[in-house]
């Protein structure tokens, strides 16, 4: 009988927190139609007191509690950083975009923080149940967030494509969960470990579909190509706001768990995963960057280079191993850099969205933008060059850290592969750089600036430089992060 | 601060004053963007003063940058990239001065972009560390992409990505192979460094040698621009705008020359040496067929942008020639391109701001109504065809001579490139200035004004100071010419042909 004591409440503040504020939101929508500032300021705090909490256990915790069901320890504390700073992204971008469509209601940020808590549990799972439940309360919550625009068509197509093909995704989950409960005797990742190598699973043919059948759930989640149809659709017909959230939070949880599950349950079968995972890597930055080259909606241009992104983690991914941390290292590092661009762009497309209406997405709409507004045309800029992997960006480290980890693995076709998906995908960054200020602007509606946008705005811009040129200082630099990742990492190594 | 430091960083520091003055004041704009470039010029010229003629790297400054990746922040000069680096600070106020009158619109964020595009270039002139160099090398074609993309002229939205791509397609390969290089020392010597100096050493076989000094070639050849890598020159040239295509020829196409003296040749010796043939015959076939393209062209601009292959080309022989003379020739004639070919641009620009055309049959007897124009144009031609008292003639000479003696083949075909330089050149300008004026548009053009007679005059002093006075030049690049092909040939000096010519040439 697991024991539940001080100590493990302690280590599931966050989540109680979490949970907590999303019922008083949903409590607060009940009794009032309008919301106000105060429903941002609460947001906040919990945001802040989140990170406070994820601070204070960075140096404590580390062992499994709730009977080994989850381990609150520095891996999975960096990652749900991650999405809580993702999150606070979200929460800063809404309320001028929802105010724009009139939908703001107490529901939609219930729904975030509800997602936020599936996360915690996703990245902080040490069993593959709890990584199950953790995954299935992430995306119950994005589902809906995802049609939250509900008069709007393709805001419903986009939930009821991205429901059911998530459902189909967890089914692949639960097959491939089941068989290894089937072979191991437990759902325990260490045990799962233990078995592997103990009864000789690794070369078994059941074992090996397992393997791959989890892997195809995560490929869903993490939009690896050939499991990713349902993203253009899904990016473009959610609210900004909850698009930026997908592709930053989302994608960053989804890796979180992958990753745990390579390292501390799968390492004795990597030979095989590993063959997988760069399959899906070239799969993935090819398609992405291919079709991406022919779009001419902003937003489902950046749905298909978030695709992109996504192989390029996997070429880093294919590298993991637990005898060399910084591949997995390198993973983390590229998420946390993607979110700080894909948080900052989004903003840019927020805001322009917020002039125009859902129609203000295609290229033309951007037109002679950057001279207008400078700070908008500086960041997308910016975050576009750092999406091209241009130096200077935390883009450029991003990727120079991951394709590193592969040329240090000996995988030096999947780097050569990925710098010449690289160069291909500067052809449809750079477009949008030449509408921002090459191009004459069709009319001139003025932008009205929302106070949060143009904060996540500044942010995103002024991280994804800071990121580029590696300064600690005020914020934690490269250094400090790849101390953290690599440190978290080897600890998780150790654990096994 | 250190002084490389200053020079490097002044003209950013500057690009982001720049930021602070008002958009309506661009007098006050363009003055402080001379400023910022002319102090640079003048810091620059402590170098020269301070430099000592030997071959080590000089003013060697080395700074924690992230430690945990061996990346540092490691610059310095030897003989080679001083001149380089005097040739950017040198031609920056010049084209400054030159855009007074060609940038009329969006001038705050034009002078930006040029100032930035000066740290990138002297940076990456500067590195002395793989990371920073990559860094440098690659952030000089944003600002170089917005200026043509955004004050270019019609098809200026495809050339500018067409330059952006194709050049970022080799250098990406070079960043593969500069990790494979820096993981490759870390398994020999338990070292992760960037280091420059310290990865020379590093152990490959044959077989890497030649894979890697592909990639790193492939990026350097698409710069120079090397034919056949060359298509995205005449289209960028032609569309950049006047200042643009200075910068472009003047600095950037160095970039790529100077890759291969620096980076490719010496950390791949036995590939380079292996390269030798391969890429003598390109670049025989690149001063050809760039002359051949040059003659038949109407558009000036193009014209001179296809001479820029030609000449690139004799850059490139005189460097794999690998004798003390046509390497020297090849530095020389590096610096010579930056100034004769910057000085073209600027002189096609003079006329196209006058007329809106760039044809020469638009022209014609221009000497009689533009007698001063005429005069600079033929100094700066002549000095492009290499006529002896001009540079062009020193660096010309040296890699002619050197590469008869690497091989008298590789000298015939190049001298016949000279002989196709003086044609199309001297062609242009009878068709443009002698005769008759016979387009009635010509009759009332401007000659030169005060302004763009301070343009051109330090260029015309330099073309005659480096023509009839070498020596202060030659003397401060020698020893790291020599230290140069050592690097290359060095370890088969006793046996190899190349032997001889290096003793001659040291004693």
């Amino acid at each position: 009988m697991p024991t539940f004591d001080a100590d493990t409440l302690r280590m599931l503040m966050p989540l109680v927190v979490t949970v907590a504020a999303g019922c008083v939101l949903l409590m607060w929508g009940a009794f009032t139609r309008r919301l106000g500032r105060s429903a941002t300021a609460l947001l906040l705090l919990v945001h802040a007191a989140l990170f406070v909490l994820v601070a204070q256990l960075w140096n404590r915790g580390g062992y499994p509690i709730l009977g080994g069901a989850l381990v609150v320890d520095r891996f999975g504390l960096f990652f749900f950083g991650v999405c809580v700073a993702c999150s606070l992204g979200t929460v800063l971008l809404s309320p001028g975009y929802l105010d724009r469509f009139n939908i703001a209601r107490a529901e939609y940020y219930a729904l975030l923080l509800f997602s936020l808590a599936g996360m915690f549990v996703l990245v902080t799972g040490n069993d593959l149940l709890a990584i199950f439940l953790g995954l299935e309360l992430m995306s119950l919550a994005v589902y809906v967030a995802v049609g939250y625009r509900r008069r709007d068509v393709l805001a419903n197509e986009a939930a009821l494509k991205y429901f059911l093909l998530g459902a189909f995704a967890a089914a692949f989950f639960l097959f491939g969960m089941s068989i290894l409960y089937g072979l191991t005797g437990s759902f325990s990742l260490r045990v799962i470990a233990a078995e592997a190598v103990g009864g000789g699973l690794v070369d078994q043919g059941a074992f090996r579909l397992a393997v791959a059948l989890l892997l195809v759930g995560f490929a869903f989640k993490v939009s690896a190509v050939p499991f990713h149809m349902w993203v253009p659709d899904v990016y473009q017909g959610a609210p900004s706001p909850v698009t930026a959230f997908m592709a930053s939070a989302v994608k960053a949880a989804g890796f979180g768990a992958l990753l745990r599950v390579l390292l501390v349950a799968l390492p004795s079968a990597r030979a095989h995963w590993a063959e997988i995972v760069g399959v899906l890597a070239v799969a993935t930055m090819t398609v992405g960057n291919l079709t991406a080259l022919v779009q001419r909606n902003v937003k489902r241009m950046l749905a298909f280079s978030s695709i992109a992104h996504a192989g390029y983690i996997l070429v880093a991914l294919a590298a993991v191993g637990i005898d060399n941390p910084r591949p997995a290292a390198a993973v983390m590092f590229y998420l946390a850099a993607y979110a700080v661009m894909t948080m900052g762009a989004f903003a840019g497309v927020a805001m322009i969205e917020r002039r125009t209406g859902s129609r203000g997405l295609e290229l033309e709409d951007y037109a002679g933008l950057g001279w207008r507004w400078p700070l908008i045309g500086a960041t997308l800029t910016v975050t576009m060059l750092g999406m091209a992997g241009i130096p200077g960006t935390a883009g450029f480290f991003a990727k120079y850290y991951a394709f590193g980890a592969a040329v240090e693995r000996g995988l030096v076709a999947l780097a050569v592969v990925g710098v010449l998906n690289s160069a291909l995908s500067l052809y449809y960054y750079l477009r949008v750089i030449v509408y921002l200020y090459m191009r004459r602007p069709v009319e001139d509606v003025p932008v009205r600036p929302a106070w949060g946008m143009l904060a996540v705005l500044i942010a995103g811009l002024v991280l994804t430089i800071w990121y580029g040129l590696g300064p600690g200082g005020l914020l934690p630099g490269i250094e400090d992060l790849a101390a953290w990742t690599t440190d978290s990492v080897t600890r998780l190594a150790q654990l096994r | 601060m250190d002084i490389i430091t200053l020079i490097t960083f002044l003209p950013l520091a500057g690009a982001l004053a720049l930021l602070l003055i008002p958009s309506e004041s661009v007098r006050v704009i363009r003055g402080f963007a001379l400023a910022v470039s002319l102090a640079v010029f003048g810091v620059s010229i402590v170098l020269v003063r301070d430099f000592a003629a030997v071959p080590q790297m000089q003013f060697v400054v080395e700074r924690a940058w992230m430690p945990s990746f061996g990346i540092a922040y490691r610059v310095g000069i030897d003989g080679i990239s001083l001149w380089l680096v005097m040739l950017v600070t040198f031609l920056t106020p010049i084209t400054v001065l030159s855009c007074f009158s060609s940038i009329t619109e969006r001038v705050k964020a034009f002078f930006f972009c040029l100032l930035a595009l000066e740290t990138t270039m002297l940076g990456a002139f500067v590195a002395l560390d793989l990371f920073l160099f990559y860094v440098f090398w690659e952030l000089m074609l944003v600002p170089m992409y917005l200026m043509i993309g955004v004050w270019g002229g019609e098809r200026r939205i495809y050339a500018t990505v067409k330059f952006f791509i194709y050049t970022m397609v080799g250098s990406l390969l070079m960043l593969v192979a500069i990790l494979y290089v820096v993981f490759a020392f870390k398994a020999q010597t338990g070292i992760l460094t960037f280091d420059y100096r310290q990865l020379l050493a590093v152990a490959l076989t044959p077989a890497q040698q030649w894979t890697l000094f592909g990639a790193f070639a492939l990026a350097f050849a698409i710069k120079v621009p090397m034919f056949p890598f060359h298509t995205w020159l005449p289209d960028a040239h032609v569309e950049a705008p006047t200042p643009g295509s200075v910068i472009l020829a003047g600095v950037l196409l160095k970039m790529g020359t100077y890759g291969f003296i620096r980076f490719a040749m010496p950390m791949f010796p036995q590939a380079a040496l292996r390269a030798v043939p391969v890429i003598c015959v390109l670049a025989l076939v690149g001063i050809v067929y760039g002359a051949l393209v040059a003659m038949v062209q109407k558009d000036v601009k193009k014209l001179v942008a296809y001479s820029s292959v030609s000449h690139l080309g004799f850059v490139m022989l005189g460097l794999f020639a690998l004798n003390p003379h046509a390497v020297s020739g090849a530095v020389y004639q590096m610096l010579n391109h930056g100034i004769s070919t910057g000085a073209l641009f600027l002189l096609v620009g003079v006329v196209y701001e006058r007329r809106h055309t760039r044809l020469m049959s638009e022209y014609g007897g221009l000497t009689r109504v533009m007698p001063v124009y005429a005069v600079v144009f033929l100094v700066v031609t002549l000095s492009s065809i290499g006529l002896p008292t001009t540079n062009g003639f020193v660096g010309e000479f040296l890699i002619l001579l050197g590469a008869f003696q690497a091989n008298p083949w590789y000298g015939v075909v190049g001298a016949t490139g000279v002989v196709l330089g003086a044609i199309y050149m001297l062609w242009m300008v009878q068709r443009m200035f002698f005769g008759e004026v016979t387009n009635p548009k010509n009759e009332s053009l401007r000659d030169l004004t005060p302004r763009e007679v301070f343009v051109f005059a330090p260029l015309i002093v330099m073309i005659f100071v480096m023509g009839l006075w070498s020596r202060p030049f030659i003397e401060r690049m020698e020893p790291s010419v020599h230290h140069f092909i050592e690097q290359v040939v060095g370890h088969d000096v006793a046996a190899g042909d190349a032997a001889p010519a290096i003793r001659g040439g040291a004693r």
